[in-house]
């Protein structure tokens, strides 16, 4: 079959930081450069490194697409290894932004620790397991030079500790002796704690419990799991509490509140931050902040958070990217001037590209899709680039991005015209189902999706309303009553209790009102089947009996949740200024296309169950060395192909989540999506 | 061993389309029937010394420095057929009829840019929507600026450079960005718009200023008066700088 004819140019939005092209000469590199220097800052032996820069990183651009997302891209690369990367989501509901922004936090250290490594197999450490691991050894290097723990250091002291820093994790992971020796030494690492590190909300000694799970107990799913349920501020069983070694005091009340449960994450992340002065500081980056512009209470909260992380946290970078006319007309007006004052003044601004850089980059892109020299001089002509650029000597990148696309078109007897909006969703939806890590379970675009999207819903009255502990946080009205909504991630018993009770009071208020809690399919399913016992077992029989008109719990199918991460991707690209469609137009077309979705909602009879999603064996769940080199074999063949040439090629029944995991574990495939087809193509590295 | 027919069919070609320029050549003006012709003519293209400026069904092929994208073409031309010197109206099936871009929905694309643009405006008049091309409007208004681009000419006196900069370093030092809205420096300079929009394409001619889009949806009309067109888009925006 005829290879397609790929369009270079049509890659104009950077939608993930970790995985940018190649800058071009010079371009951004002044902001770059001040962004790295100011992290430099914080690097430095401890404890008497700096921890806290005067100032948060404002980068402006006037307009979108001058390459905010990259430059922060082209900085995660930089500081790959050297910070713990958080690309902060923008959050929906300023009420839950400690919770949203901790949420970012844990699904980026979910990430590898190496950012060129997209799927993390085996060994191979992620952000929080590095981190932890970083903590635990920093600890004990400085116990050892503060005399808190005597250690036979062959040679220099510095020498010694400089090694003993840099032990890899691997080595105790092979090692269970090496993590036993470190356990012992607990006492002198809590005492390292109280000597050397500001107060911290949590007690150090579940602190440090947590991090010995995180670095060196990988393997036990269960656990695992758990510490990320922990981590994100909600409660865990008290089996696994005990067994982590977390204080009771420190395992959140189950039946916390929604704002209450907004503290304990704004606790744990600025806890996080102080710890990881024994290690690497974190970058925290704010982008798409024209969301944010949506209304004034969104807009004020970010500048709370921003300036909580400020003052409160340490070892941290903040940056955040907003194009200039939302930024200051719709966001930071809204801040109070304290806030505002926290800002970098004058800001860091973005260039555009000029004539040489445009010409870089043609002939990046070109290389990359193996067009000839000669073709190249044909259809980017000096005389056009001349043109181009007759006017002004820089031009935004995506508006140069977008000319080349347009001539390369026109040149290939097309017709450059921009993509309608269901081929952009589709689009979405093909970038989404190829990276495995971004269907997982997120309350702002589920609160979004079903307080926003779902409004003009014909006879549907959306109300913004809490409940009195905060687990339903919608209500919807229609002639059949009043629906509550709520989204819980977690999987305590406790805690579906706690639901369970607030939806008895809601009913009692209303006997027509009904509750719904919306779930996805990655989390564990609920009830599970550890609630045998006990209370536990009695929460169980309950909510298997509230189907019958108290609770219903809708667990969200992967198509579903695709679906709603690309609605709500297209509405923020919208928001950013990113396609050419305004939020109106991109809300117009949303509703219209996910009215199955919430036609299929309304005819959810509460008596009818949800059926559990099956539990997934991790051994199952993981592609195999065998998959991963025959992935790689057809598109080292082929040079290029669609996902679905692919698939035939493999043995029948070959699961396509599987594959697409494995794709990621090659770094040669690049993935291009078009609204059709997902498209393999085969680069050589380097 | 070269092959001369080759060549020289190549060389034919070329010249034929240069002597044609932005108008191009279709198949049968090239005259492709002999087997050299034809071959030349596919080499050409794979080479892309030459671009279909046409569509599929009918290709019209041109040398790449004449090429202009389809949607450049769609509106230039629906700008003119438009006659921004008559207070004529026309439907959006006048303008698009007989706009030679392929396919139709580009035509139909280049209006609802202009409208957004305000190079175009919608006048709805029962059930039918007129479309007015936006210069026609300014005469009618009380002391109004005139609406849409400026023209890209060169003549902005030389005296209003310094009241410029002047005023662009004061706006920059009160907000702390180099990005200014053209119509903010309109008003802070005190010179008139067609004279600024003048200069600063002048400047950027020079590759001293940097206009840039902004942001349209979040403008005010007042800051909207400011746009100068550059690449079929409003440039709300500009920033001064020194040369590299």
């Amino acid at each position: 079959m005829t290879p397609p004819v790929l369009n270079p140019f049509g890659h104009d939005i950077v939608s993930k930081v970790r995985g940018v092209e190649t800058a071009v000469t010079g371009l951004n590199d002044h902001a770059l450069d001040v962004l790295i220097g100011e992290f430099e800052k914080l690097e430095g032996p401890f404890p008497r490194r700096r921890r806290r820069l005067d100032k948060v990183q404002l980068v402006i651009s006037p307009e979108p697409g001058y390459g905010k997302s990259h430059l922060l891209g082209r900085l995660f690369h930089k500081l790959s290894r050297r910070a713990n990367l958080v690309y902060v989501s923008p959050f929906e509901d300023p009420r839950s932004s400690w919770k949203s922004v901790q949420l970012s936090l844990v699904n980026e250290l979910s990430f590898p620790d190496k950012i060129e490594v997209e799927y993390a197999r085996g060994d191979e450490p992620t952000q929080l397991e590095a981190l932890a691991h970083g903590v635990l050894v920093g600890l004990t290097a400085l116990a050892v030079e503060k005399g808190l723990l005597r250690a036979k250091a062959a040679g220099a002291l510095a020498k010694a500790l400089a090694f003993l820093r840099a032990l890899p994790i691997a080595l105790f992971r092979k090692n269970p002796g090496k993590v036993g020796l470190l356990q012992g030494k607990r006492a002198a690492l809590e005492e390292t704690l109280r000597c050397f590190c500001e107060p911290l909300c949590l007690a150090g000694s579940s602190w440090l419990n947590f991090f010995f799970f995180a670095a060196y107990s990988p393997q036990r799913r269960q656990y695992r799991d758990a510490c990320l349920d922990w981590l994100k501020g909600g409660a865990i069983d008290q089996v696994e509490a005990r067994e982590i070694g977390l204080r009771p005091s420190d395992n959140p009340d189950p039946q916390a509140t929604r704002d209450d449960s907004n503290m304990i994450c704004r606790n744990r992340l600025l806890d996080l931050c102080k710890l990881a002065g024994f290690y690497r500081p974190f970058l925290f980056c704010f982008d798409q902040t024209e969301n944010y512009g949506k209304n004034h209470e969104l807009a004020m909260e970010l500048g709370r958070v921003i300036e909580t992380l400020w003052r409160e946290g340490q070892n941290n970078v903040v940056i955040v990217t907003g194009n200039f006319k939302p930024w200051t007309d719709s966001v930071a007006k809204h801040w109070e001037w304290a806030h505002q004052d926290r800002l970098l003044r004058p800001p860091l601004e973005l260039q555009g590209i000029n004539r040489s850089q445009a010409e870089e980059l043609v002939n990046l892109r070109l290389s990359l899709f193996g067009i000839p020299p000669e073709k190249r001089d044909g259809l980017f002509p000096a005389a056009w680039l001349e043109d181009t650029f007759s006017l002004t000597p820089q031009i935004g990148v995506r508006a140069f991005l977008r000319l080349c696309s347009e001539r390369w078109a026109g040149a290939a007897g097309g017709v450059e015209t921009r993509l309608s909006l269901e081929e952009l969703f589709l689009k979405k939806i093909g970038e989404i189902k190829s990276d495995p890590k971004q269907v997982v379970f997120r309350y702002d675009p589920l609160l979004w999706v079903f307080r926003d999207a779902a409004k003009g819903f014909s006879g549907l009255e959306i109300t913004e309303e809490r409940s009195a502990n905060g687990y339903y946080v919608l209500s919807w009205r229609s002639k059949k009553g009043k629906l509550w909504l709520g989204f819980e991630g977690g999987s305590n018993w406790k805690r579906w209790e706690g639901i369970l009770n607030e939806a008895t009071r809601l009913q009692k208020g209303d006997p027509a009102a009904r509750t719904m809690v919306i779930r996805t399919v990655d989390l564990p399913p609920v009830p599970n089947a550890n609630w045998k016992q006990g209370r536990a077992g009695e929460v169980r029989t309950w909510l298997e009996l509230a189907r019958d008109g108290l609770l219903t719990v809708l667990v969200l199918p992967l198509d579903d949740m695709v679906e709603i991460h690309a609605a709500h991707q297209i509405f923020l690209d919208a928001m950013s200024g990113n396609i050419d469609y305004s939020p109106e137009e991109a809300m117009a077309f949303i509703r219209t296309r996910l009215k199955p979705l919430f036609q299929r909602l309304f005819r959810v009879e509460p008596n009818k169950a949800t059926p559990p999603a099956p539990e997934t064996d991790e051994a199952n769940d993981q592609p195999s060395d065998e998959l991963i080199r025959r992935v790689r074999d057809v598109v080292f063949r082929e040079k290029l192909l669609s996902f679905d040439e692919l698939m035939k090629r493999l043995p029948p029944k070959t699961d396509e989540n599987l594959v697409r995991k494995a794709r990621a574990c090659v770094p040669e495939i690049r993935v291009h999506v078009s609204p059709k087809m997902v498209y393999l193509q085969w680069q050589s590295q380097g | 061993m070269p092959d001369l027919n080759l060549e020289a069919a190549e060389k034919d070609i070329l010249h034929r389309l240069a002597q044609a320029g932005p108008k191009g050549l279709n198949k049968k003006q090239l005259e492709l029937s002999p087997k050299a012709r034809k071959a030349a003519f596919e080499k050409l293209l794979a080479a892309g010394r030459m671009v279909n400026q046409g569509s599929k069904t009918k290709p019209r092929y041109v040398t790449p420095e004449f090429f202009r994208p389809p949607r450049e073409i769609a509106r230039d031309l629906i700008l003119a057929k438009a006659k921004p010197g008559t207070l004529k109206g026309f439907t959006r099936k006048q303008l698009v009829d007989k706009i030679a871009v392929s396919p139709k929905r580009i035509a139909d694309e280049a209006v609802e840019r202009l409208v957004k643009e305000r190079m175009l405006l919608a006048v709805k008049c029962g059930r039918s929507v007129y479309y007015l091309h936006a210069a026609v409007v300014p005469p009618f208004l009380p002391e109004a600026e005139k609406a849409g681009p400026a023209p890209a000419e060169d003549k902005a006196p030389a005296d209003i450079s310094d009241q410029v900069l002047r005023a662009y370093q004061a706006l920059k030092d009160r907000d702390g960005y180099s990005d200014v809205e053209i119509y903010h420096l309109q008003q802070a300079a005190g010179v008139p718009m067609d004279e600024l929009k003048a200069f600063i394409l002048m400047m950027g001619r020079r590759g001293l200023a940097v206009p840039s889009q902004g942001d349209w949806s979040l403008s005010s009309e007042e800051v909207r008066t400011g746009a100068i067109e550059l690449h079929g888009r409003p440039n709300l925006m500009v920033r001064f700088i020194g040369k590299d």
